[in-house]
């Protein structure tokens, strides 16, 4: 393996990415090449403190009030879903907000290690988390209605509370009176 | 201890395991139907002034009256019938849980007339509403049936009517 082989395949090797045997052959090669294997610490260097960098915004940023603002959001959102007047206002605030915090998550499980299995549960948690946070809060008494008969009726929803009404358009005095 | 005593052990186990419930249908369903009428003016009960906001989002008419509540612990697959008064009466069959919601054929009835047949999935501890009557702007009045259940052992059981 020359030194321009193991220029191209860098990225590879840092990132853990490249097959095993090449990944030896490389290491081989850093092993007798003092050129090669100061770039590769060089590189690991930057990365790891890229990662130090990044680690050290997140702590400081707090995540604590997203979901509570995002569920809040959710009930002026849910009657009017007219792509007009939900996309343009929400998406930049809290698209902004979520794809940043998405993005130092997935940074920081995949900085400084190859991407491992036991990172991606706690991303998919953490949303999911939210997401139920935000389904009980709407469905508290959101009824689901799988089959209704009857003359004269109209399904509604209460806006506020979610609350299921089902509306007979009937007189209110009945068959005794 | 002897074979015969271990083998008694075992049944006395066995015969627990099948006995003692252990899914949340084993526990009993508490329901509770409140009836409230609801006016175009006039004074609000003080026990509904609380919920006048929402029933007013409901219904649209801005006086309501307690006519009657009912609460009742009811068995799984057997249907219950509650006297709205009026010659009405919802008719409820629960017939289980599914993801924390409690699943039941509601029926509405007038005389023997089917205003309303529906099969639902409340939430557990969650209230739907019923409403008979024209719409608020009609100004006749209308009947509210407030549908609560909760499928948890720690309920009363009690029935109240005035």
């Amino acid at each position: 393996m020359t030194c321009q082989d193991v220029a191209q395949l860098l990225d590879g090797f840092v990132d853990t990415e490249l097959p095993p045997p090449q990944l030896l052959d490389v290491a081989r090669h850093a092993a007798i090449c003092a050129n090669c294997d100061g770039t590769i610490r060089e590189l690991t260097g930057l990365r790891e403190a890229v990662a130090w960098l990044v680690e050290g915004v997140a702590r400081t940023l707090d995540l604590s009030g997203v979901w509570p603002a995002v569920a809040a959001t959710i009930p002026s959102a849910m009657p009017r879903r007219s792509r007009r007047s939900v996309v343009p206002r929400q998406l930049p605030v809290w698209g902004a907000v979520m794809a940043l915090a998405a993005s130092v998550l997935l940074w920081l499980g995949t900085a400084g290690q190859p991407p491992s299995p036991s990172h991606a549960p706690k991303q998919i948690a953490s949303v999911e988390q939210g997401a139920t946070r935000a389904r009980a809060w709407q469905s508290a008494n959101h009824a689901v209605i799988d089959r209704l008969t009857g003359k004269d009726i109209a399904v509604r929803r209460e806006p506020k509370s979610g609350t299921t009404v089902i509306w007979v358009n009937h007189t209110v005095e009945g068959p005794n009176q | 201890m002897t074979l015969e005593m271990f083998g008694g052990v075992l049944a006395a186990l066995a015969s627990a395991t099948l006995i003692v419930p252990c899914t949340a249908e084993a526990q009993p369903l508490d329901i509770q139907v409140t009836i409230v009428r609801a006016l175009e003016a006039g004074p609000c009960d003080p026990q509904l002034e609380s919920l006048r906001p929402r029933l007013r989002h409901i219904a649209g008419y801005r006086a309501y009256h307690l006519l009657g509540e009912q609460q009742r612990r009811v068995a799984w697959r057997n249907t219950e019938a509650f006297d709205l008064g009026n010659g009405r009466s919802l008719v409820l069959l629960p017939k289980g849980m599914v993801d924390e919601r409690v699943m039941m054929q509601v029926r509405l009835l007038e005389g023997r007339k089917r205003l309303v047949d529906t099969n639902v999935r409340l939430a557990n501890g969650g209230t739907m509403v019923f409403g008979v009557g024209r719409d608020a702007r009609s100004g006749d009045g209308a009947i509210l049936i407030l549908l609560r259940a909760q499928n948890s052992p720690q309920q009363t059981t009690s029935s109240t009517s005035r």
